[in-house]
């Protein structure tokens, strides 16, 4: 199923600043503990480019340069995949945001449930881009809390 | 039974053959008749791949096999296909043989992986579609090797298996390639594949100008605006896979 927003109707949320979050430590918190990545669609070319974790979801290998979309469709469930390449089409020729959620492969078996919000945006000199977010969702079983080590930070 | 009548049933079966479903069920015959376990068909996607899993069309092997084989990272150490693609003959070893008899090493994770899964002799042959496509067949299980003579069988039936398959594959293709021409959907096809107009031009030899005609066509045709609703629009209606 996928949500559509229009653009000019899409509702600002500024809320992080009121309890003093950095946007870093935004990003920083909601991809911790998952493989989040980004991506962004070329109108004009047609050419998909994505950030490491988002490989990492499909099971495929990290690359410079366009991605294969070919080989991302075969990693995608087959009742989700038209779905998806549908959400593209509408994404890249009318001004919205949206969000879907659809099945990847796992392994030989079993699929994986993941998300993507995407959106379109100006580019200057071109026909514009379509850049969006991916994530997968917990498989953890709820009630498990799970703590990352910080060796960075820096102590007083 | 005698060979030339075993051969003579499991072709008439394969003739009937008329779904990937049915081809895939003679094949599993065949297996059983040649005293294997288990029927694998690969595709060879890509020369750098590195899990089994996204190269099989169709297995009998257990999933957890395959799932155990990608786990620990063990087709890069495969030293199989690389020989089979040398040759159109069929290739028949056991990991029970030594290795000056099998002809090339078997890494001891493989080895040990496979004994677990009593997948000890085995039979494969390199196969290769009309339209380019590379496959290979291979049998699995627990008996002796072949002898010439049974090699020879279970190469022109596998042969002839594959030619039925191709044929069902290639005709499910057609049946959706809608409005585009074989051109435009190559040039459509290496767009998907993350190629520039120049790439794909030096891939099928055409100019950079050509390669944008065929680009534009196929967008007018599909009713897209844009190379991206193009490709999305291909692959949704499966034109390209």
């Amino acid at each position: 199923m996928t949500f559509w927003v229009e653009h000019t109707e899409k509702r600002v949320n500024t809320q992080y600043k009121e309890v003093g979050l950095s946007a870093d430590e935004v990003v920083e918190l909601a991809s911790a503990f998952r493989f989040y990545g980004y991506w962004r669609i070329d109108l004009d070319t047609g050419h998909f480019f994505a950030t490491e974790d988002v490989c990492r979801i499909l099971g495929l290998e990290p690359k410079d340069g366009p991605m294969n979309m070919v080989a991302i469709t075969e990693r995608i469930h087959p009742d989700d995949m038209p779905q998806l390449m549908e959400t593209f089409e509408r994404a890249s020729g009318e001004r919205l945001t949206y969000h879907n959620i659809y099945r990847v492969k796992e392994d030989a078996e079993h699929y994986k449930y993941v998300r993507s919000v995407g959106k379109f945006r100006d580019k200057p000199g071109t026909s514009g881009e379509v850049v969006g977010m991916t994530y997968e969702f917990f498989a953890e079983r709820p009630g498990v809390t799970y703590f990352l080590d910080e060796p960075d930070l820096q102590k007083d | 039974m005698i060979t030339l009548e075993r051969q003579s049933i499991l072709n008439s079966e394969i003739s009937a053959a008329d779904s990937r479903l049915e081809i895939f069920a003679a094949l599993k015959r065949v297996a059983h008749e040649f005293g294997f376990r288990h029927i694998t068909l690969f595709a060879a996607t890509r020369a750098d791949e590195t899990l089994l899993s996204r190269m099989i069309v169709e297995t009998t092997l257990p999933v957890s096999y395959i799932q155990e084989f990608d786990r620990r990272r063990l087709l890069k150490l495969c030293p199989v296909a690389s020989i089979i693609s040398k040759s159109a003959l069929p290739y028949c070893w056991s990991i029970d043989d030594p290795e000056s008899v099998r002809g090339f090493p078997i890494p001891v994770e493989m080895d040990e992986l496979q004994r677990r899964y009593d997948i000890i002799t085995s039979v494969a042959m390199a196969v290769h579609s009309i339209d380019g496509g590379r496959f290979m067949l291979r049998f699995d299980g627990v008996r002796h090797r072949l002898s010439q003579v049974e090699l020879n069988e279970i190469g022109m039936i596998a042969l002839h298996a594959f030619d039925v398959f191709d044929k069902i594959r290639r005709s499910a293709k057609t049946g959706t390639a809608g409005p585009l021409t074989t051109r435009e959907l190559e040039v459509v096809r290496w767009t998907a594949q993350g190629k520039t107009s120049s790439e794909i031009g030096r891939i099928l030899s055409l100019s950079d100008h050509t390669v944008n005609a065929y680009m534009t066509n196929a967008i007018k045709k599909l009713d897209c605006v844009n190379r991206t609703q193009l490709v999305a629009k291909a692959l949704r209606l499966r034109l390209i896979v």
